[in-house]
């Protein structure tokens, strides 16, 4: 009974990445990636992954193993052991090192996406205002400042240059959001009081979905969006149709 | 003993795949009359239920809302239950482009099934529940196919436009409302759903049929476009999401279906006043209330507000001359609520009771204390175009004290405001919003 245990223990943990491994070929796995943030956090992801996949077989090989070996009749089968100091320090110095590890090979990817000044010069600005249960995005008018009267504003539909750095201003009116476009490899919590800076570059012009990765209330489930990456030429004729929309005398309603 | 556990394990199993498919409560059989008319036929309580079965004949059920034919409509050839085949004929609201832009999204709402129909099983196309009335027309489509009365090439161009050319019946659109808007605009839209209470501002009672933010002269009922507008962009600083994700013909269906509702409110509203009054009423009282309120519906064209010249480019003198009419009392008079500087201090708009404590002065349509919107703040919740200021300042606010300056007359006759004023105003308002400085991209870099 124990030996089949241990063989279920060996069978099942198999079945678990060969599924996993399989996964990615069956569009089971994140979107294709559609920004240049996108690589370097493949690549750490893909790390965590292959490091845990690594840990996950040799404790699943230790435990079947405890399993097939107990399985024999022994009169001395269990032992009281008060500690292990060599054994103790041992795994948590190893453990601690993996997490160490994962945590100094992440701080550059991590920070630069966040710092304003490491983006190159030019691109485009837009700023996200996420709300319950809504994500609200602004963009700079004609005069080229964010913040000023004839700014351009959109709900849901967040409309961005491809191609180009494209810097963000995340900020949230009420409770704590999640900005998560998958495509984009694009995940970062909206804090109230906090005016967060975000910048990637999409490669391709695209529509992305955007959801909220915060659960933030009843209608979170809702608070889901898009992001349309269009061309530079395709973007600035957006912007210039909105900013003749913003201009409107309201004729057009008139039919 | 040892059983115990594993049966718990088990029923734990059995719950959480149980608990899987979220349904939101099981749905309302039928729309309850409101306090105001129980009190008008407290003393006739079978006359009340006669009423409720009139309006339930007139109305629907919730499960199935619809209007009942009347003679006026009949002649006209007009069906409100049926805007849809093909878009626009049934009262005629929808117009050429519209159903452009209804087909576009259309066929991204249904992508899935119209790639699958152009190239697999027809078997493999699904058709959501939710969308009832189209699943039991592709499913009538597939017996077709199945029986052999229909060939596959014809089935596809059939199937096709089903998914195209889709618009919601008001059930279907009735039972979206369900899932997304009831649980604030209650079963009726008297704007009591169980979250309601949480909100500020309260959501919408559409039963008086008035709606604060169109593009109309007031006093009018809203525009397709103005509910749609709401629908699609949300009301920015209230609770009200965008819904720009559901399928354009499914905003459209919500739209259609908050119309029956504010009608059936306001039907209901003024039958319950006028029997009150007369202490009975007439057999086709409902149709003949209906028919009006329907066609006060329709009644729009003439009444969006345009501005007779486009914004002038801001400048210094011009935001000075706004804010000059924004205090002058006998001109925009907006500081008397809103206060010198647009923080919503006027005098006016405040009360003090005898303990001292400082009040709303108003009450809104709906009965609620109402205080002037503090301007600093840059949200704006009927829109942040220069021309949604303008309409605002122009119409007023409906339901609100805000009053229309456009139409407003001063002692001599003449207009209080003209065109140019208005811009002046608009760029004053828009001046006051202070911006915070992390919103500045430029600043920032």
């Amino acid at each position: 009974m124990r030996h089949l245990a241990a063989a279920a223990i060996v069978l099942l943990s198999a079945a678990v990445i060969v599924f996993f491994a399989l996964s990615p070929g069956q569009g089971w796995w994140l979107p294709p990636a559609a920004s240049t943030i996108a690589q370097p956090i493949d690549a750490l992801f893909d790390g965590i992954l292959i490091t845990a996949t690594v840990g996950f077989v040799v404790v699943m090989a230790l435990l079947a193993w405890a399993v097939w070996r107990g399985a024999r009749p022994r009169a001395d089968r269990a032992r009281t052991v008060h500690g292990h100091l060599g054994l103790e320090l041992g795994w948590t110095a190893a453990i601690g090192a993996v997490l160490v590890t994962v945590a100094l090979a992440q701080l550059p990817t991590w920070a630069a996406l966040r710092d304003p000044a490491a983006m190159p010069a030019g691109g485009a600005t837009a700023t996200v205002l996420a709300q319950q249960f809504a994500w609200r995005f602004g963009h700079a008018g004609d005069d080229g400042v964010l913040g000023t009267a004839d700014d351009i504003e959109t709900a849901s539909e967040l409309v961005l240059p491809a191609g180009e750095p494209v810097l963000l201003t995340l900020r949230s009116r009420d409770v704590i959001h999640s900005f998560f476009v998958p495509a984009l490899r694009v995940k970062q919590d909206v804090v109230p009081g906090r005016a967060i800076p975000l910048w990637f570059t999409i490669k391709e012009p695209g529509t992305y979905e955007l959801v909220c990765a915060e659960l933030c209330g009843l209608g979170h489930h809702a608070m889901a969006g898009r992001v349309r990456a269009l061309s530079r030429d395709e973007y600035d004729a957006w912007l210039a149709l909105q900013s003749r929309a913003r201009l409107s005398t309201g004729s057009e309603d008139r039919r | 003993m040892a059983r115990a556990p594993r049966i718990l394990a088990g029923s734990f199993a059995v719950l959480a795949v149980a608990g899987c498919g979220f349904e939101p409560g099981p749905a309302p059989t039928h729309y309850a009359l409101t306090a105001e008319t129980q009190t008008a036929f407290a003393e006739e309580p079978s006359l009340l239920f006669h009423f409720e079965v009139q309006m339930e004949e007139a109305f629907g059920p919730p499960g199935a809302p619809r209007y009942a034919p009347i003679k006026a409509w009949v002649e006209d050839g007009l069906d409100p239950n049926r805007p849809d085949l093909p878009f626009g004929s049934g009262s005629g609201e929808i117009d050429v482009a519209e159903t452009g832009r209804l087909r576009a999204s259309n066929r991204e709402f249904f992508a899935r099934q119209l790639e699958a129909l152009a190239s697999g099983d027809l078997d493999d196309v699904d058709v959501h529940p939710r969308h009832a009335g189209l699943r039991a027309a592709w499913r009538s489509l597939l017996d077709e196919v199945h029986a052999g009365r229909t060939g596959i090439d014809d089935a596809r161009a059939r199937g096709r436009e089903l998914f195209e050319g889709w618009y919601p019946s008001l059930a279907e659109s009735a039972e979206r409302y369900r899932v997304e808007c009831l649980h604030c605009h209650g079963v009726e839209g008297g704007g009591d759903g169980p979250s309601a209470q949480f909100l500020e501002p309260r959501p919408r009672d559409f039963r008086h049929g008035v709606f604060k933010y169109t593009a109309l002269t007031q006093p009018s009922r809203p525009r397709r476009e103005d509910l749609l507008r709401t629908l699609t962009d949300g009301l920015n600083g209230t609770s009200m999401p965008s819904f720009a994700r559901l399928a354009l013909a499914e905003r459209h269906g919500l739209a259609d279906l908050v119309r029956l509702l504010a009608i059936r409110g306001e039907v209901e509203r003024r039958l319950a006043a006028t029997f009150a009054d007369e202490g009975e009423l007439a057999d086709d009282a409902i149709a003949e209330e209906t028919a009006d309120l329907f066609e006060r519906w329709r009644a729009t064209e003439d009444k969006v507000v345009v501005a007779d010249s486009p914004l002038p480019p801001v400048t210094p003198e011009l935001i000075a001359r706004g804010a000059a009419l924004f205090r002058d009392a006998t001109k925009g008079n907006c500081s008397s609520c809103h206060g010198e500087n647009g923080a919503g201090d006027g005098v006016a708009a405040w009360k003090v009771g005898l303990d001292g404590v400082r009040s709303a002065a108003y009450l809104d349509a709906w009965g609620r204390p109402i205080l002037p919107r503090d301007l600093r703040d840059g949200i704006l919740r009927g829109g942040s175009r220069p021309i949604d200021v303008y309409r605002r300042i122009w119409s007023g606010i409906p339901g609100t004290p805000m009053p229309a300056l456009g139409t407003a007359k001063g002692p001599d006759g003449q207009p209080v405001l003209s065109t140019a004023d208005v811009w002046a105003l608009v760029h004053f308002v828009q001046s006051l919003a202070q911006r915070a400085p992390e919103l500045s991209g430029k600043a920032e870099r």
